[in-house]
């Protein structure tokens, strides 16, 4: 399984953080590879809203590509994140992305 | 029943109450609260019931009212109420910070523009602080502003600049005035207004004029690490920073440079740039304390009842040189479509 996780908005654009970054299940600890197919499995039966709430600004929206096999979804998960399954998956995704060092 | 002479009816005095500048609303209402007649008594404490002018009613002035609560590094919203008006300062930095922040923010407003909060009624400001785990960010909800942390990597805590501060709440503003679409065009005008207004915060606070200030936006708000002064240039769009992490600031200064994406709503991050630095260019044009003049213009611009939801640059700057002429004069027109012309909007 692979995931394409990717950060819109926010109070600044930034090029280097627009792209992005994707991660290889398979490349993954596999504690960790394990707990993330479990969150993504959870995230099946969620429909996210589409976009922030009205007047909103500077949030942002987290894009969540998913490629396993022959199936592929995405999902478009605006803040504030209500759904606490989603959420659970984003901060999973902030962990693994995390990169500077 | 007695009949009194009166040059303006009170159906009027209330809708002056209701609509009009700060100034005509306090007169408007004094005059229907020394009214003496049983009509007026009663459509008084109707108007005073509404609850929706009790700042103004109470002292003839804005009086602010801030609450700061903390997210103790949660998601959930508000949170816990840490610091209250009025009560002293507390032993955490971002609950200060957000607190004296927003006290800027809503005395800038007040006294620059004689408005009274966000929505001119009065409006409680609230923050929270303390926002997620490690959380790279500040945002305006529609109701209440909210700062994260950092990750103390590339980003420090959020309360840290305050035209970031200035920035958010001014989107409530905005949302209040005319609710740019926050797409394309109007959505880089609606980022534009909060970066211009943060900035003037900021230079209100430290009694800057146009040429003393640095119109960068988020001073402080990056690590050591990080290669770069603030998230944006008003004055040179494109310079504020160039990192190996964050990449090097695209903001285009001109509408040559205007960007087509899809991501960040159409590049409202992005193409804001371009309104920033005619604000800017009109400012240093007119002089002085920039809130005075190109502030006031752009203000009063917001107010502007014909400015639409969609406003493009274009009508947006049609709309500045107007007012430019209505509330400053005819030299500040000229100035006002310079600025935009040199930033390659024309003003016909």
């Amino acid at each position: 399984m692979r995931i394409a996780f990717g950060v819109e908005g926010g109070i600044a654009s930034f090029p280097g953080l627009r792209k992005p970054v994707t991660i290889d299940c398979d490349a993954l600890p596999s504690e960790q590879a394990a707990r993330l197919r479990t969150l993504v499995e959870r995230t099946r039966a969620v429909t996210a809203p589409a976009s922030a709430p009205p007047g909103a600004a500077d949030t942002r929206t987290y894009t969540v590509e998913i490629e396993d096999g022959r199936e592929c979804r995405t999902l478009r998960i605006p803040e504030p994140i209500v759904d606490e399954d989603l959420r659970a998956l984003v901060d999973e995704l902030r962990r693994c992305t995390r990169n500077r060092g | 029943m007695r009949c009194t002479c009166r040059f303006i009816p009170p159906h009027l005095l209330r809708r002056i109450a209701l609509n009009g500048s700060p100034a005509q609303r306090a007169a408007a209402l004094a005059t229907l609260g020394t009214d003496q007649t049983l009509r007026l008594s009663r459509a008084t404490y109707q108007l005073l019931e509404s609850g929706a002018h009790r700042a103004l009613l109470t002292s003839g002035t804005a009086i602010k009212q801030r609450t700061i609560y903390d997210a103790a590094h949660g998601d959930a919203l508000p949170g816990r109420v840490v610091r209250s008006e009025g009560a002293p300062a507390v032993g955490d930095v971002s609950v200060n910070e957000a607190y004296d922040g927003l006290g800027a923010t809503f005395d800038f407003y007040a006294q620059a523009y004689e408005r009274n909060s966000i929505d001119d009624e009065g409006l409680h400001l609230d923050a929270t602080v303390h926002f997620g785990d490690r959380y790279d960010n500040a945002f305006w909800n529609g109701q209440q502003m909210v700062f994260g942390d950092g990750d103390g990597d590339l980003f420090n805590r959020f309360t840290v600049s305050l035209d970031v501060i200035g920035h958010e709440l001014t989107h409530g503003v905005t949302g209040d005035e005319v609710g740019l679409v926050y797409m394309n065009q109007p959505g880089a005008l609606n980022e534009s207004i909060s970066d211009v207004f943060g900035s003037l915060v900021k230079q209100y606070a430290l009694k800057q004029t146009a040429e003393q200030a640095d119109w960068l936006i988020g001073v402080g708000l990056f690590t050591a690490k990080v290669h770069g002064a603030a998230l944006r240039s008003m004055k040179a769009p494109g310079t504020a920073y160039d990192d190996p992490v964050l990449g090097r600031d695209d903001q285009p200064d001109s509408m040559s440079g205007y960007v087509h994406t899809s991501l960040d709503n159409g590049g409202v991050h992005i193409n804001s740039g371009i309104p920033n630095r005619a604000f800017y260019l009109a400012a240093i044009a007119l002089g002085g304390h920039a809130w005075e003049r190109a502030g006031r213009i752009w203000y009063e611009t917001l107010r502007d009842k014909r400015l639409r939801k969609t406003a493009t640059f274009a009508q947006f700057a049609r709309a500045t040189v107007q007012n430019a002429d209505h509330f400053v004069g005819s030299a500040a027109r000229q100035a006002v479509r310079d600025a935009w012309r040199q930033v390659g909007v024309k003003v016909t």
